[in-house]
């Protein structure tokens, strides 16, 4: 499978998450789809875990979503990927990415939200690219308001 | 119906301690002198003990303007003092959180043990003609004293202690909290375009879960939600019946029945309010505590710490974190819709568009009577010697 091929699969991801399509993201995941959003704390000098699913639990979350009050406007994704790598398994490939999240509120400005990167386990057995893993790696602590859509 | 502008600056019809005007929030004046009247007063919730596990580790924070440091000693006590050096006033400890045997100012060398003590001065003999002499340059003590593994401070030397100050507050938290050691497994800021006094309303007011999805679908629906009653402490302290809720209403969620901290039943909620920004909040599985610095009338910084219990199997842990960041990690599903519900009403707050916020729900004390938004914003009248609905003296309130 072509390195741009696995590319177009992060980047797809990307653009459905800003459309919040979110049956169209998880149709690019495997069955066994595990995320996460990770963050270092310098306060407490530890790794923390502010986000961890399943495929389920994602399904599950993206449902509820309308049901919830959100900051007004839309998250823009912005990821570069720098690093395409057989990760050791075969079919697989760990991807690393650049990632830069704005948002735009409703009267149209716009901040950067946070910055991280993916690390991603993208699987590549099959006919077209699927994500098996990632990791939302934020450097960005303060987040604001937060969001209830993972990024 | 509507009202008019004059309609609309007239104070609620109801009792005076039922209502706050709105420059509570706003004022700048005010702001300023609550630094000065509570926030240099009162205990503050700095860390938890956790986070100076280990001798010679220290946290760094700055509160009411102050940098602070707390320093868990050689001799293993924790003590705070303030994060400025005796001789030019740089920040002794940089940085959020360390470790060290001794601390040192970077910029002229100066070196105090973990007591506050200088035990260095830099070519000591250019002091030697006039002074001062390094036994004369200790660091400044700041009060610090613990409870149930939470550490508070207080920067009045004369400060009653802190026992005397919460009082009962925290004993529905005691077993859970005291009973196995504690970690802090999250940290994290929030960096809030609202007063600090509308956060800590919204932690006091049951009321406003009608505005949480998650609230209305599993604790709302509990048996004995709106029955439960508030529990008031002197001191703007309060706290509430405990009751069991049944998480898996929400989709997707477990029913917390198992990894229950100690002391619950399966599912069960606690919590405590402190005065004047601290909150403690056991989910049944897990601890939030959360805490705020003032920065201005309209910016406050809010700290959120998860808590679990220290060394237990990593798939304990797991379900703690995972339940944890369910309500309160910044993807939380509680925590984002509180900051959107306050930083919406500082936007009316903000240039005296609202003039009076309403705390006049009465249930017999039960869980959605306004009774210890009341019980707060008296203890603030008294601190403040202003009566919190007319704290600029600007209306003529008749005698009750």
């Amino acid at each position: 499978m072509s390195t741009d091929a696995v590319k177009d699969v992060i980047y797809q991801s990307c653009l459905v998450m800003d459309d919040e399509k979110f049956d169209e993201y998880l149709a690019l995941c495997t069955d066994d789809y595990h995320y996460k959003v990770t963050a270092y704390s310098p306060e407490l000098r530890k790794e923390m875990i502010w986000l961890e699913q399943s495929r389920t639990d994602l399904a599950a979350m993206f449902e509820m979503l309308p049901e919830h009050v959100k900051p007004e406007g839309r998250f823009t994704r912005h990821a570069q990927v720098y690093r395409v790598i057989p990760n050791g398994s075969p079919g697989t490939m760990n991807v690393t990415s650049a990632l830069t999240i704005y948002f735009t509120n409703d009267r149209g400005d716009t901040k950067v939200f946070a910055v991280g990167r993916y690390n991603d386990v993208v699987d590549t057995s099959g006919a077209t690219p699927r994500l098996k893993a990632r990791e939302v790696r934020l450097e960005t602590r303060s987040l604001g308001t937060g969001s209830q859509i993972p990024f | 119906m509507t009202r008019s502008a004059d309609q609309w600056a007239t104070p609620p019809q109801v009792p005076h301690d039922h209502y706050v005007s709105a420059l509570v929030y706003s004022d700048p004046d005010i702001f300023r002198e609550e630094q000065e009247k509570i926030f240099k007063k009162v205990w503050k919730l700095a860390c938890h003990e956790s986070e100076v596990a280990t001798p010679g580790d220290y946290r760094t924070f700055t509160y009411a303007g102050t940098p602070l440091v707390v320093v868990r000693g050689m001799d293993n006590k924790i003590r705070c003092f303030v994060n400025t050096c005796s001789h030019r006033s740089a920040l002794v400890a940089r940085g959020p959180s360390g470790n060290a045997k001794t601390l040192t100012c970077f910029f002229h060398l100066w070196e105090y043990d973990t007591k506050g003590a200088c035990i260095a001065m830099t070519r000591d003999l250019g002091f030697k003609e006039v002074g001062p002499r390094k036994e004369e340059m200790g660091l400044r003590a700041v009060r610090c004293e613990t409870r149930v593994g939470m550490v508070f401070i207080n920067l009045d030397d004369n400060a009653e202690s802190l026992g005397a100050y919460l009082g009962n507050a925290l004993d529905l938290l005691e077993e859970v909290m005291g009973t196995k050691e504690l970690e802090v497994f999250h940290y994290h800021q929030v960096d809030m375009r609202a007063n600090w006094k509308q956060w800590h309303e919204t932690n006091m007011e049951d009321y406003h879960n009608w505005g949480h999805v998650v609230n209305r679908t599993t604790g709302m629906q509990a048996k004995g939600h709106f029955e439960r009653k508030w529990i008031l402490y002197p001191r703007g302290h309060g706290t509430m019946e405990p009751m069991k809720i049944d998480y898996s209403r929400y989709k997707g969620w477990e029913d917390r029945q198992e990894a229950n901290l100690p002391g619950l039943r399966p599912g069960e909620l606690r919590f405590a309010d402190l005065f004047p920004n601290t909150t403690i909040i056991v989910r049944a599985t897990c601890i939030r505590i959360d805490t705020s610095t003032p920065i201005g009338p309209s910016h406050t910084l809010l700290e959120y710490r998860g808590l679990g219990i220290k060394g237990e199997p990593a798939a304990e842990r797991a379900v703690r974190v995972r339940n944890h960041n369910q309500f309160w990690g910044p993807f939380g599903r509680n925590l984002v819709e509180d900051v959107v519900f306050v930083e919406a009403v500082e936007e009316s707050n903000r240039d005296g568009a609202a003039k009076y916020s309403v705390l006049s729900r009465r249930e017999d004390m039960r869980a959605q009577d306004d009774a210890l938004l009341r019980h707060f914003h008296s203890e603030w009248s008294r601190r403040m010697g202003r009566p919190a609905s007319n704290p600029l003296n600007q209306i003529a309130q008749a005698a009750e």
